[in-house]
């Protein structure tokens, strides 16, 4: 705010910090935009827009960011029937990370990019066990990292929901939704239905877990904690296709903003490239979503990113109701790798705890 | 005089008051912002 300050003497901001995770931030602004008490200005997560979108509780911002560049997934996030309602703030990308001292003590190439089925013959050559039996160390499991049961869902050439004349359908038990879910099931089967092989949990920050799936703000941090790392595609099955997925927090007007005229200028000054660059610059953990912004940062990112930023145009925006698709699809996924539902009832489940809240969110 | 001078005074106090105020209001902006945001918690809203 101070930076809009400097240019923009005699404005003044009252910002209020709301707590809580990203689903309780969302309830208190349709509490306050259903007692006409909305912010001007607003943060939200990028999962988040169409559905606010579709229920007209966000301003149209696509003729103040006409011009602007950002990376397609989080842009498609933002995006209702073919107009803008926010601006993207920060971009994430998603890749397969490998520890090098792990794959150079298991006699395995950290540089390589593996195929799918490399998983599995990668985990075998990467576990290592007790002499009792038990891991203490795994190669891989689907489950851990930052890729979730969506992710594999649209790595299988599946998908959540599909939208029609702005209409959204949940269709969570389609047929590449089951392969990826069946897929799942044998990595649980593999571990004895268990999400916890390693005694004490598997980390890739600690090493006893050799690869996983990481987004950039994670490459940040082991960057940090001086863990040597590569960074590959997630690979994907025949049918599948190369994707990544991202999201980040976007900033968007309420309707009937009071201070309408104001709020968009200050759309547009943190959508620009001189200002999402800035922040890089200055914090160095949340990459801009505009590519001029990241073109501007591009020479002073780690080379770790660089295979990370590649994914950026394979990137699949995330559904409306993300957050909950998120725990539909969790509980779900616990369920069918306890072994108590299969992975065909474990996607009925989602589907009909999403259906539900499709009608009750977006009508019949 | 001195009273109408008061008067004067009094009057423009007034004006300024009813039209200045309402002018600083429009220009104030009201925003929300996530705790959580990791830029945020570095000290910097957004």
């Amino acid at each position: 705010m101070s930076w809009y300050q400097e240019e923009n003497s005699g404005v003044e901001f009252d910002v209020a910090h709301i707590s809580g995770d990203q689903r309780v931030f969302l309830e208190r602004l349709y509490v306050a935009m259903a007692a006409s008490a909305a912010p001007d200005f607003t943060w939200l997560d990028g999962g988040h827009v169409k559905q606010l979108a579709a229920q007209a509780l966000l301003e149209d911002v696509t003729e103040v960011l006409r011009g602007m560049n950002f990376t397609p997934g989080e842009e498609q996030e933002v995006t209702y029937r073919g107009r803008l309602y926010a601006a993207p703030y920060h971009a994430t990308s998603r890749g397969l990370v490998k520890r090098v001292d792990v794959f150079g003590e298991a006699g395995v190439d950290p540089h390589a990019d593996p195929v799918f089925d490399d998983l599995v013959t990668w985990n075998q050559k990467l576990s290592k066990f007790a002499p009792d039996g038990t891991y203490t160390r795994i190669g891989f499991a689907p489950w851990f990292g930052n890729w979730d049961a969506r992710g594999w869902i649209w790595t299988f050439g599946g998908d959540l929901v599909i939208e029609s004349e702005g209409r959204f359908i949940p269709v969570a038990t389609m047929k590449n939704n089951l392969e990826a879910f069946e897929w799942i099931d044998e990595w649980a089967r593999r571990y004895n239905r268990t999400k916890a092989p390693v005694p004490g949990g598997a980390s890739f920050d600690t090493g006893t877990l050799a690869m996983t799936i990481a987004s950039t703000s994670n490459a940040a941090n082991y960057i940090r904690s001086e863990i040597e790392f590569t960074t590959s595609p997630v690979p994907h099955p025949p049918q599948g296709r190369r994707i990544t997925w991202g999201g980040g927090y976007v900033v968007g007007v309420p309707s009937g903003a009071v201070n309408k005229t104001e709020a968009l200028k200050l759309l547009v000054f943190f959508a620009s490239p001189r200002v999402q660059a800035r922040r890089w610059t200055e914090f160095q953990s949340l990459l801009p979503a505009n590519w001029d912004a990241i073109r501007m940062v591009a020479s002073r990112l780690d080379r770790a990113y660089e295979p990370l930023l590649d994914q950026l145009p394979y990137a699949v925006p995330r559904a409306p109701m993300d957050g909950e698709w998120y725990r539909a699809l969790r509980q779900s996924e616990d369920l069918m790798v306890a072994g108590t539902l299969t992975p065909q009832e474990a996607l009925e489940r989602a589907q009909l705890v999403m259906s539900a809240r499709f009608e009750e969110v977006f009508g019949k | 005089m001195i009273h109408r001078r008061l008067l004067q005074v009094t009057t423009l106090i007034l004006s300024l008051i009813i039209f200045v105020l309402p002018l600083q209001a429009a220009s104030k902006v009201t925003i929300w912002a996530w705790a959580n945001d990791e830029v945020i918690r570095q000290g910097q809203p957004f």
